[in-house]
């Protein structure tokens, strides 16, 4: 039987007040979801499995756009994979982006692998490269890009991070940013020059493709 | 800071970041003038930050992309771009109320792997599904003219496809097709039909042979031009 297939459940209630950073979860009832789920309550668990079947499609996603370089029992099997890292990386999430948006960066990491080890694999033939060289590349360049600027996010202070997140990844303004956390536009402004000013020493200049 | 100008010089940047105030502002003139690496830095940072949105914007096309899918429902088609034709063609779950019968709409070895996963985090009181609808559909789009095909596993073993077009007053061509053989030699054929024909079953013993990864490819003819349209089965 599907969830879905049931009367409305309740959404799950999170323990916001037990909820660590206060305002600077930018998704608490997220957050909340996965403690539950990792405290074993079962319905939290089924909401959570509901919500996370949205990995195969992630990876499909991917893996068109990289170009197909998985076949498509290549792309179950890391669809497979990722599934199995979301779970085991369950209690590093932090609410900082909705569960779907986290576990896609699982996705698109572990495409990126799996691809590199596939053509490896396969030692695709000259036209085969010539053929997906104007897309797999470029792709792979993309994942790349993306994991040092997470990773340059990550070590940021928290209340920067998030004003970086929320500005670029949720595509909301200064306004609406300080609005959701309660600070002055002027103060999310300051954060964000602050943010990108360390963000630049982290990650230097891009190394274009010559 | 290297300046002098101090917090104003931070203030400044910022400013200019978030567009509270331009480079052609004669204020921030005066500033340049007295502090040339001052523009310097801005354009730094400012190929820092669409250096960043590159990265978020790729995230949220692509998150669109999956979710687009995701949120598909019978009889709701959507167009989608055709280079999302990869998510489409992952079976989706039907809809409230569908039956339930036994043929899989996810993979085994997904759920497997996530139960296995799960069963380390919650042993034994985590739910997957064992089975899942049989009815399934799936939508194709090409230049931007949809043509949703559903295919559906009857109780008797026939196998009846049907589809729903954009297209006016189209006549339809149906074919069932190993691709390792090709559309030369098909399982099975449906001639062009009546307009607005939309449907085909494939009687039991033809529907026995059909084995996943099979294509169902319906061509549609209107105005002269024809456009095929295919659906990868389960």
């Amino acid at each position: 039987m599907w969830p879905s297939d049931q009367s409305p459940e309740p959404t799950i209630v999170p323990h916001l007040e037990s909820l660590e950073g206060g305002g600077t979860v930018a998704h608490p009832a997220d957050l909340g979801l996965v403690r539950a789920v990792l405290a074993q309550e079962p319905r939290a668990v089924e909401q959570f499995t509901a919500r996370m079947k949205c990995l195969p499609r992630y990876v499909a996603v991917c893996n068109a756009r990289a170009g197909r370089p998985l076949r498509a029992e290549e792309a179950e099997d890391t669809a497979q994979d990722v599934a199995i890292l979301v779970w085991r990386k369950l209690s590093l999430y932090r609410g900082d982006a909705t569960l779907e948006t986290w576990a896609f960066r699982f996705c698109d990491l572990e495409l990126r692998n799996a691809a590199r080890k596939a053509l490896m694999r396969r030692a695709p033939s000259v036209e085969d490269l010539a053929e997906r060289g104007m897309v797999l590349p470029a792709a792979m360049a993309a994942v790349d890009e993306a994991e040092l600027v997470h990773a340059a996010l990550a070590r940021l202070p928290a209340d920067e991070a998030m004003v970086m997140r929320l500005k670029h990844f949720e595509g909301l303004t200064f306004d609406e940013i300080g609005t959701r956390q309660a600070i002055s536009p002027n103060t999310v402004k300051t954060r964000y020059y602050r943010a990108l000013a360390a963000m630049r020493a982290q990650l230097g200049p891009k190394n274009e493709e010559p | 800071m290297n300046d002098g100008i101090g917090p104003d010089r931070q203030q400044l940047l910022a400013d200019l970041l978030c567009g509270d105030r331009r480079l052609d502002d004669p204020a921030v003139g005066a500033y340049l003038a007295k502090d040339p690496s001052l523009r310097v830095e801005f354009e730094e940072l400012s190929a820092l930050e669409a250096r960043i949105e590159a990265v978020a914007s790729r995230e949220r096309e692509l998150l669109s992309a999956a979710l687009a899918v995701e949120d598909r429902r019978p009889n709701e088609p959507k167009l989608v771009p055709a280079e999302r034709a990869d998510a489409a063609s992952i079976p989706h779950r039907a809809g409230r109320g569908s039956k339930v019968s036994g043929s899989k709409v996810w993979g085994p070895k997904l759920w497997l792997g996530l139960a296995a996963a799960a069963a380390v985090v919650v042993a034994g009181s985590l739910w997957w599904p064992d089975a899942v609808p049989s009815h399934r559909d799936d939508q194709r789009v090409l230049s931007g003219q949809a043509v949703v095909l559903h295919e559906e596993v009857l109780r008797d073993g026939s196998r009846r496809f049907t589809w729903e077009s954009t297209l006016r007053g189209a006549t339809f061509e149906a074919m069932v097709y190993d691709p390792a053989v090709g559309q030369g030699k098909p399982l099975a054929e449906r001639e062009a039909g009546l307009e607005n024909q939309t449907e085909w079953t494939l009687e039991p013993g033809l529907a026995g042979q059909v084995r996943t990864g099979f294509r169902l490819r319906v061509v549609a003819f209107a105005g002269g031009r024809e456009k095929p349209f295919e659906l990868s089965l389960q």
